[in-house]
């Protein structure tokens, strides 16, 4: 499903250039749950963004079902982005102006899926993350896991066969935790290919694979047997 | 997608209640004032449009040249309209117009002055779409002695009984039948006529004969309008090119005699209120004056535009997180751009419909700031709803379409790593609008200013003549004209009357004029000049100073047949100068078939520059002659104690009611009638301060609401720095001193176009003050002051904030 070949990701401000990403050469298959791991800023969001099409690579090739997709504009990727990947953060990130409802039917506005359509949909996804009775509420009047699951529930609602996942119990206390992650298996076994980087080695455990980077570099790619 | 469109808008609006509100106030006060200027322009342009025929109706005035001195006049002569009828198979009907003046109407004891009435032909209603409420139009002017009075004026005189065919007693012994009632003239005429008599009146008065001959001098008195109905589908460039052959079928030969070069004028009835700018016309709007208020409009709602980019870009950090969110979950960049556009004209759609409300309540007050009558009725003047909203949409999108592409322009990783950087053009960008906003209002406050000073001056210039505590009255009556020497002497026994004087000729309104001849370096020469008749008292009255030689004097028998005074403006003409004593000079030239008075005689003194027109004009040369033959008694001046006013003018009223017991006392002070010719500056002065005042407001508000986001985002870093020791004193003058940097460019990019436009504006002016450095002084210190009055509040309040809960806010 995604190849890399050779990514370079540098960063200019001013006159500080970082190199966040240094040939990074993987390739995640189908089906796959893939943790990737290594220590704070050795470059794991930035390939994350990349692998997620928010954002261009600076050298190298990325290859996204078949697509070669590097040097795609703005609107292209927001295109393959819409249709095939979620994503979940660390920090939720959810629309504060927006009740969970909104929350979660906003990629489905973006998709022009009718509203019937819409409603049902939605409801099923909160019915399914366990949330559905806080609907109406907004971000801010629920708890750190309620809002994760929101936002769960708002990366599968497209039905994506991607989900990119950037430490999602990052700010979750370990019950929490355990069950988002259970959410994510839980996908990965009907199908969905998971990427999600993560500090926690117990996280990782859940994955058929764990990536190590290091300093932009892929260090070791471990893989793992499933039970 | 629509529904969650305005939810989410609603809501940002709910959870930014301050920001939002600022804006509302700003945009709604900024639309207030664009639709009353709209009305206001609206108005203006629509004047004489009410006639169906207005396409088709033409004016005729004259331009001619007489001794090198150019005028251009709204008149023509009688013979015109009918002679033109007849040579130009393109007009269809003609109407004149020759006004009476001011005229005692009486009915029963019903006794008043009226004033703006003028003799027009029958046509009148035919060619103009005045509404006759009673009477028959075809019939209604059509006979002598026959009037047709306005809705007001019927109602002043006959109540509720019906005036057709009521006799009405005019003047001292005239009669006219009452044959139509008209609807008064709509506000948006340039006519101002409150009565009509029939043209047949004169021609009776004047003789048939006489009234409609065609001999060369009747050409030549340019004493009414002339108004032509053409056929449809004529041009009236037609008659411009025909008017040769014309001229020289009736005017040539005279034109030739006199020395005169002559060009017919002709404009286009609906372009006489904007664009008319020759003498004798009614009072006109001025175009300059559009331009003005259109110019202000856009400054006010830039100021107010700009409030909106400010305020919403400097959410940016806030709407970051939401840009990068929605770009993730799949949106395009167009979507986010029209949601922010949507926000925009949501916005000023609401500040729309609010401005409505308050233009509604405060047109009353604003018809009488401009002396209009203006309502706002979309269903009257469908386009001014179209302009408006047209007008507000366009407003939500400009302010809107900056932040819109800045705002979604944010790079969703970056967002969603919390490392947002604030990108640097914002700043810049920022600055520059902030800077913009206060060189329109320094060029406001600078305009104010400058404005009013030339107001004040034109008020207080020594205009060469003392004009207070001086009562006029026009003396109509011509038995009271014969008996002015004793009615002078029964006033002055008075004591609180100091001094009376008649004069043919009300000072501060510009001369009566013709032909002159003096002496040059060959001999005599003919020139235009304007003159007075005055008496033996009116240079003493008046306080004009004698320069040269001496006043007119009882003791000297032949003052009164062959002297005369002028004035430096003459004296420069003439090249006399110092030496004007003893120059020989002649009022009137004989004309064949004139019976004018001509009057050789010689100049016994020179007065110094008097202004006798307004003080947009430059002092033009004038003759001063002196005469004590009633028909020149026209104006009375009464110079009185400023003291015990009220007794001294029933005194006054008393005498002149034993003198004239026929027509009744009425007067003005010369000082008020004086100022009025400055009602237009006035009004200008007025609306500068008002929508300047307006403008700065507006801007305070955008940097009120500016400021308190930069305090906000400053609060951590001021309890950083008061952590480390920084005093409350020192933050505030951080703080305060970007802007204060900000408004002082403003100010300094603002002062040469204010300049220029202020220098370009006092250019209409012959007599106008020097644009000093303290105008801008003030202006500087004054937005200093407003812009400091408007920060420092957040400033210190952050400043004094507690340093630990500052910290702990992040
Ligand atoms: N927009 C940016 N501009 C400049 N430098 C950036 C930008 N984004 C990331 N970097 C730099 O690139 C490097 C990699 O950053 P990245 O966020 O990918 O690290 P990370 O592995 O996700 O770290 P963490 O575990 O702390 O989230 C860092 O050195 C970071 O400072
Ligand atoms: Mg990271």
């Amino acid at each position: 499903m995604i190849k890399t070949n050779n990514l370079v990701k540098v960063f200019r401000t001013d006159e500080v250039e970082t190199t966040a990403l240094n040939n990074v050469n993987l390739e995640i298959n189908n089906g796959e749950f893939v943790a990737i791991m290594g220590p704070s800023g050795c470059g794991k969001s930035t390939l994350l963004n990349i692998i997620g099409l928010l954002d261009n690579p600076s050298q190298g090739e990325l290859h996204f079902n078949g697509y070669q997709v590097e040097k795609y504009t703005e609107r292209q990727r927001t295109n393959l982005r819409k249709e095939n990947i979620g994503f979940v953060f660390q920090s939720f990130n959810l629309i504060d102006e927006l009740t969970v409802f909104e929350n979660v039917e906003l990629p489905l506005l973006y998709l022009k899926v009718s509203s019937s359509e819409r409603k049902k949909r939605v409801n099923e996804a909160l019915e399914r993350m366990n949330i559905a009775h806080r609907a109406k509420h907004f971000p801010q009047q629920l708890s750190g896991g309620q809002q994760q699951r929101v936002a769960i529930a708002r990366a599968v609602i497209s039905k994506p066969n991607l989900i990119l996942a950037d430490e999602p119990t990052g700010n979750l206390d370990s019950g929490n935790g355990e069950e988002v992650m259970n959410l994510l298996s839980q996908l990965n076994e009907e199908g969905t290919t998971i990427v999600m980087v993560t500090h926690s080695p117990s996280d990782a455990d859940r994955s058929h694979r764990i990536i190590q980077l290091f300093d932009g570099h892929v260090v070791t790619e471990n893989m793992r047997q499933k039970l | 997608m629509y529904r969650n469109f305005f939810i989410n808008i609603l809501r940002t609006f709910g959870r930014n209640k301050f920001y939002t509100a600022l804006n509302i106030i700003g945009l709604t006060i900024g639309l207030v004032c664009t639709i009353l200027i709209l009305l206001f322009i609206q108005d203006e342009l629509s004047y004489d449009k009410y006639n169906v025929n207005y396409e088709r109706i033409i004016r005729l005035g004259s331009d001619f040249t007489l001794n090198g001195k150019r005028d251009r006049v709204a008149t023509s002569a009688l013979p015109f309209g009918p002679t033109f009828k007849e040579e130009f198979p393109e007009v269809e009907e003609f109407v004149r117009f020759l006004g009476s003046g001011r005229q005692q109407f009486k009915y029963g004891d019903k006794i008043f002055y009226e004033e703006r009435i003028a003799y027009v032909d029958s046509s009148v209603f035919k060619v103009f779409s005045f509404d006759l409420i009673k009477g028959n139009p075809d019939k209604a002017l059509t006979e002598p002695n026959e009037i047709v009075l306005s809705e007001t004026l019927a109602k002043k005189y006959f109540g509720q009984m019906d005036p057709i065919g009521k006799i009405l007693l005019v003047g001292e012994n005239k009669s006219y039948k009452v044959t139509g009632v008209m609807r008064d003239l709509p506000s948006n005429s340039h006519f101002r006529y409150n009565a009509f008599y029939s043209m047949k009146t004169l021609e009776k008065i004047r003789g048939t004969e006489e009234f409609n001959s065609t001999k060369p001098i009747s050409f030549w008195s340019f004493s009414n309008y002339t108004f032509l109905l053409l056929k449809k589908h004529a041009n009236s460039k037609v008659l411009l090119e025909k008017f040769p052959m014309y001229y020289n079928k009736y005017m040539k030969t005279l034109g030739d005699q006199l020395g005169v070069s002559y060009h017919l004028i002709i404009q286009n009835l609906a372009d006489i209120h904007l664009h008319s700018d020759l003498q004798w016309d009614a009072p006109t709007g001025n175009v300059k004056y559009i331009y003005i208020l259109f110019i202000i409009v856009i400054f006010i709602l830039s100021i107010a535009s700009i409030n909106y980019m400010n305020m919403a870009t400097a959410r940016s950090t806030k709407i970051a997180k939401e840009v990068g969110i929605r770009k993730v979950v799949g949106a395009y960049r167009e979507n986010l751009i029209r949601q922010f556009l949507a926000e925009s004209v949501s916005i000023t759609v609401f500040a729309f419909g609010i401005a409505l409300i308050i233009v509604e309540l405060i047109l009353p007050l604003f018809n009488s700031l401009v002396n209009k009558n203006m309502v706002l009725s979309f269903s009257k003047t469908p386009e001014l709803l179209l302009y408006s909203v047209g007008i507000t949409i366009l407003l939500g999108l400009i302010s809107g379409i900056y932040p819109a592409f800045y705002l979604s322009s944010f790079h969703p990783s970056v967002i969603l790593k919390g490392t947002f950087y604030k990108g640097k053009s914002s700043g810049l960008l920022r600055k520059l609008l902030v800077i913009s906003q206060y060189a329109i209002s320094a060029i406001m406050i600078s305009g104010t200013i400058i404005v009013a000073s030339q107001f004040v001056y034109m008020n207080n210039k020594d205009v060469g003549f003392n004009q207070k505590d001086i009562l006029v009255a026009v003396v109509r009556d011509s038995v009271l004209r014969a008996r002015i020497e004793p009615l002078k002497q029964e006033l002055k026994k008075n004591p609180n009357i100091t001094a009376v004087a008649t004069s043919s000729g009300l000072i501060g309104f510009g001369g009566s004029k013709t032909v002159h001849l003096f002496e040059g370096t060959q001999g005599m020469e003919q020139y235009a000049l304007n003159f007075n008749i005055v008496d033996f008292d009116y240079i003493d009255l008046m306080e004009m100073k004698v320069i040269q030689g001496r006043n007119f004097s009882r003791k000297f028998a032949s003052d009164t047949s062959s002297a005369f005074i002028i004035n430096q403006a003459a004296a420069r003409k003439f090249n006399w100068n110092e030496n004007s004593i003893g120059k020989k000079m002649q009022f009137g030239v004989k004309i064949e078939g004139s019976d004018g008075d001509v009057r050789p005689g010689n100049v016994i003194g020179v007065v110094s520059d008097f202004n006798y027109q307004t003080l947009e004009n430059k002092i033009e040369p004038i003759n001063l002659l002196v005469s004590e033959d009633p028909r020149t008694r026209r104006i009375l001046h009464i110079k009185i104690n400023p003291n015990n006013r009220s007794e001294t003018i029933t005194y006054i009223k008393k005498v002149w009611d034993k003198f004239s017991p026929n027509m009744s006392f009425s007067y003005f002070f010369l000082e008020d009638r004086m100022k009025e010719n400055y009602q237009s500056e006035e009004r200008l002065l007025w609306i500068f301060s008002i929508f300047s005042i307006i403008s700065i407001l507006i801007a305070s508000l955008g940097l009120f609401g500016l400021a308190s986001f930069m305090t906000e985002q400053c609060t951590k870093e001021i309890g950083v720095r008061k952590v480390l020791g920084a005093s409350s004193g020192r933050l505030v003058y951080l703080l305060t001193r970007e802007f204060l940097q900000l408004i002082i460019i403003a100010n300094i990019v603002a002062i040469p176009l204010s300049y220029w436009a202020l220098q370009s504006w006092l250019c209409d002016f012959s007599y106008r003050i020097n644009i000093g450095l303290w105008v801008f002084v003030v202006t500087i210190l004054s937005s200093v002051i407003i812009g400091l009055c408007t920060v420092s509040w957040h400033s210190y309040r952050a400043a004094s904030s507690d340093p630990a809960k500052a910290l702990t806010y992040e």
